[in-house]
């Protein structure tokens, strides 16, 4: 090679080797470094090193010269038994473990409740991370981080808790990072309690019902005659209505003077001048990110399965009922529950089992939290709905013109509490931003339209994980409600509980705002004088313990009968699903664990009863007798199996008559898309034909009153009826499937278009399992709530207190966050057939039977 | 030893180099081996590109020799998310394209060191 050859080499290879280098060690666009990225020991490419694995192993772990010996009990089903000598060690290792198999998860979550997202994903989540700063999670939790007792269990068992996360982190190689850390070039950092506890501020905030429904009904209130709001929407749900705690059975608290005499829940308090109502929400909305959209903003994938919360805040549905002697066969008590959420993979639910000297827990708790969140023991077991109580109140503040600091409260001006916050941004100069609080709440939206505050329950610190520590232990349901009513404020619950002596009860405790005048419903004057006056005395809060008739039940219904002197809320699940289990429960004796599983998995849709006779025989006056759709409607049981091409028909039939009926007032008085048109139930939203005022009022109407003028068209006059109304969405719906699936066939069975799947957590489709024929609609027991549901039960567990060691129960998808385990989702296809799992399998370690049999130890 | 064994030993030598380099996470370091074996041995063209398709060899083994199915499972997952079509196809391109550069101009950063003998 000649001189020149060579130093003409030389000069090119050192360029093309410089510009490689560079381009491999700095980020890639959006992504990490293509040199960690691509790595084959470290990178996307790294072999799977601690996979999820059944079979027991012992762990022995020394913390301050005590040592614990816990045996890890791994199994199929989406559950881990730790069986602990020391109390520390069972807490340290349930930490450890949801940190081996769910970090990504917990991670994601915790940036979201501290606010933080936009240090790992970037400016598109910059929105949700200033709604939580005015949510003021952190604040809060640092508050209660430091009211907590050092000696007390909470501290202690949450330190231990803790220090099991860190211990799995400080453990983190590169190569076994989560995949999703290694897309994104994150290296998680340490935990402390205040992210635990601002962690359980988000699932408050998640839990708790209201939501932004003020914001969207105000608008009605302003535009819509006092009659019409008295019509379509009654502060009281119309129709049938078997209340969860019913005067009959808990009269004491209906004989206070209480707040709602005081009330106006048909004229609005405030007008609302500012621009669309869309864009007031949509500061609250942005809050309700998606952890789905958070990641899948990162790389600008479009993600259409994400595990939103606003779905979770207002689409938060669940059954629960417990059984005593009086209905049971030979059995003490025994308990449902199966809570409905979001089915996501990973679930939002990991399984375990905690066995330390003096408990044995088993069931469900959120990764993050430790402890055991919805399950039973050996002589309680507990269960929860969402007690859809209004925890969101809204204020307009009077801000002083001169100085924007100030707001008007009971006539004199007052300096609004200000925080500064910073904001990291990956990618970019950190955003600065200043939260404001009023005595009467947080400001979400400042404008030159208006000064929105909200006032919410969880701004003050609560204690609602001292709660779940504690009664994992308690032996009693007295014991129970002593700490549900001592810690358990926010995020209000229909507690079903059941105990091994007989006893049930109901407990929907928490603070219940009062305030003495003006329209809840809407907003309010932020003035002072519609501020909260107080909460709800426990002795005034409805509730049952052992009601004669031997069941207690909840399906987020209405909580109370009409006369209950206090307003709590309005904006309940229609019902329906509770007057199935009520009928149910009523029509059953002898109850055991076979029936409660087979209610708990029941189909059949309780509208049916009303609205399908009404149907059939509209269809009869139409002449439409000679039609496949009237012969299978005619015949059909109101069952949505798989296999009915009735139950298709009478799904759509549903979907157009309400909005045949409702549209029409809705464009009458201006409620369009930037108003929340299709947002919100009351607006015809994706819930109304199972949430909300509509789907009451066409069953109150369809029973008293078919020829009502309310079914007549406001917007054209022309006077309709029940069976006028019910052809035309007939026609509708014959018009849409014939179209989409064809003429009359079994490719119109409910199987075919009713499908179920668990959606990826992260928002990232390729995630999501397969979608698989289901049963059930939003009003049925075993509710699968839209046509292809990625919502529905996230847990099932019966349990008979008579013999808790055989309490089964099933939570779809699997132990690990990983796609690529076969622990992921494999127990989807189960859930979604009705298959149920013993909690404590037949080949446990026997130290799992520790206190539910005698002569073992943990 | 003559040059064509050499050559041989040397490609093999890059093959090793690249499946342990790989294994241990170092890949990026196979520029050295084949700078190395590109100043003793490798000193054409073709050769160079040789270097680079025996290093890329190397690695692929050791993507393949171990929880094959998993890893390239992990490859299709990540391409889901950024959103390449064909599976794990684009992310191992990339990858193979990565280390086939830095090793042939790595081979041919150790070849321009040496001058062949003037033909006389």
């Amino acid at each position: 090679m000649s001189l020149i050859a060579s130093k003409r080499r030389l000069i090119i290879s050192v360029f093309v080797l410089a510009v490689a280098f560079v381009l491999i060690s700095v980020p890639f666009g959006p992504l990490p470094p293509l040199e960690k990225l691509l790595n084959p020991a470290t990178g996307i490419w790294a072999p799977n090193i601690s996979p999820y694995a059944t079979g027991i192993h012992q762990v022995n772990i020394t913390q301050n010269g005590s040592t614990s010996t816990i045996t890890v009990f791994n199994e199929p089903d989406g559950f881990i038994g730790i069986a602990s000598n020391t109390t520390w060690g069972m807490y340290y290792e349930q930490g450890y473990l949801e940190a081996q198999y769910r970090l990504a998860q917990m991670e994601v979550i915790k940036r979201e409740a501290l606010g933080t997202l936009s240090g790992l994903i970037g400016a598109s989540e910059l929105s949700s991370d200033v709604f939580f700063r005015q949510l003021e999670d952190l604040q809060v939790a640092q508050e209660e981080v430091s009211n907590l007792s050092k000696t007390g269990l909470t501290y202690k068992a949450t330190t231990e808790f803790v220090e099991g996360i860190n211990a799995y982190i400080n453990n983190l190689t590169p190569a076994n990072l989560p995949l999703l850390f290694k897309v994104l070039d994150f290296t998680p950092h340490t935990w402390n309690l205040t992210d635990v506890f601002a962690i359980q501020q988000l699932f408050l905030w998640e839990n708790s019902a209201g939501g932004t429904d003020p914001l969207y009904f105000n608008y009605a209130l302003q535009q819509m005659p006092e009659n019409v709001i008295k019509a379509l929407y009654p502060a009281y749900p119309a129709g049938i209505q078997n209340p969860i705690v019913p005067q009959s059975l808990d009269p004491s608290v209906y004989n206070e003077t209480g707040d709602i005499s005081g009330l106006s829940m048909y004229t609005p308090s405030y007008n609302y001048t500012g621009n669309s109502v869309e864009s007031l929400v949509s500061t609250f909305l942005s809050g309700y990110n998606s952890i789905g959209d958070a990641t899948a903003s990162l790389l600008g994938s479009n993600s259409t399965d994400t595990f939103s919360i606003s779905e979770q805040n207002s689409r938060d549905f669940s059954n629960d009922w417990a059984v005593n002697g009086i209905k049971t066969s030979n059995t003490s008590a025994l308990l449902a529950n199966d809570p409905h959420l979001t089915t996501t993979v990973p679930s939002i639910w990991m399984g375990f089992q905690l066995v330390s000297p003096g408990e044995n827990a088993i069931g469900v708790t959120f990764p993050s939290f430790p402890g055991i969140v919805l399950g039973h023991n050996s002589n309680i077991a507990w269960g929860a709905t969402n007690g859809q109580i209004q925890e969101t109140y809204f204020y307009a503040e009077t801000v002083n013109s001169t100085n924007s600091y100030e707001y008007l409260s009971n006539g004199t001006w007052q300096h609004f509490q200000v925080i500064n916050e910073t904001i990291p941004v990956k990618g970019e100069a950190p955003q600065e931003i200043s939260v404001e609080r009023a005595d009467n709440g947080v400001v979400m939206e400042s404008s030159r339209n208006g000064t929105i505050a909200m006032d919410w329950t969880g701004l003050s610190p609560s204690y609602e994980l001292n709660f779940f520590l504690h009664i994992n232990t308690a032996s009693t349901v007295s014991q129970f409600v002593s700490n549900l009513s001592s810690y358990f404020k926010v995020a209000i619950q229909n507690w079903a509980v059941a105990g091994s002596h007989g006893n049930i009860g109901i407990f929907p405790y928490g603070d219940y705002p009062i305030i003495r005048e003006g329209d809840p419903r809407g907003i309010l004057p932020g003035t002072g004088a519609y501020n909260w006056a107080g909460f709800v005395p426990l002795s005034e809060e409805p509730h049952l313990y052992d009601p004669a008739r031997g069941f207690v039940f909840s399906a987020n219904q209405i909580t109370v009968s009409n006369g209950y002197p206090y307003y709590i809320g309005w904006d309940y699940e229609s019902g329906y699903r509770a007057d199935e289990i009520y009928t149910l429960l009523n029509e059953t004796s002898g109850i055991n664990t076979a029936k409660m599983e087979s209610i708990q998995l029941t189909i059949h849709d309780f509208t049916t009863d009303i609205l399908l006779p009404a149907l059939v025989q509209s269809l009869k006056y139409g002449g439409l007798q000679n039609t496949s759709a009237y012969s299978v409607l005619s015949a059909w049981n109101g069952n949505m199996t798989t296999n009915s091409t009735a139950a298709t028909i009478y799904y759509y039939w549903q979907q157009n008559i309400l909005k045949d009926v409702f549209m029409p007032y809705l464009q009458k008085y201006g409620i369009n898309a930037s108003e929340g048109l299709n947002q919100t139930s009351f607006f015809l939203g994706s819930d109304s034909a199972y949430h909300g005022p509509l789907i009451e009022d066409l069953i109150n109407w369809t029973m008293t009153d078919p020829n009502s003028s309310w079914f007549d068209n406001p917007l054209t006059g022309q006077p309709r009826n029940l069976t006028t109304v019910s052809l035309d969405a007939f026609a509708q719906t014959v018009s849409y499937l014939d179209s989409r699936y064809g003429n009359y066939s079994t490719a119109w069975e409910w199987g075919n278009i009713h499908k179920r799947y668990l959606s990826s957590l992260f928002g990232i489709s390729q995630y999501n399992t397969a979608e698989l024929p289901a049963a059930g609609d939003g009003n049925t027991i075993n509710a699968a709530y839209g046509t292809v549901s990625d919502f529905g039960p996230s847990w099932r567990m019966v349990v008979n207190l008579s013999h808790p060691e055989t309490a089964m129960g099933i939570y779809p998808g699997g132990i690990s966050e990983n796609p690529l385990s076969k622990y992921y989702d494999n127990t989807f296809v189960a859930w979604n057939d009705g298959t149920y799992y013993m909690l404590i399998p037949t080949n446990a370690p026997r130290q799992f039977l520790y206190m539910y049999t005698g002569g073992v130890s943990p | 030893m003559s040059s064509g064994p050499k050559v041989i030993l040397a490609l093999i030598l890059l093959i090793v180099t690249g499946f342990l380099l790989a294994f241990t996470g170092l890949w990026y370091l196979q520029a050295i081996p084949a700078a190395a074996l590109g100043y003793f041995v490798l000193r054409s063209r073709s050769l160079y590109l040789l270097a680079g398709l025996f290093s890329v060899a190397g690695m692929v083994a050791d993507i393949l020799s171990y929880d094959a199915g998993y890893r390239l499972s992990s490859g299709t997952l990540v391409a889901g998310i950024i959103g390449f079509p064909g599976g794990y196809s684009i992310p191992l391109a990339m990858t193979i394209i990565v280390l086939f550069v830095i090793c042939v101009f790595g081979a041919m950063f150790g070849g321009s060191f040496t001058r062949e003998k003037a033909k006389h």
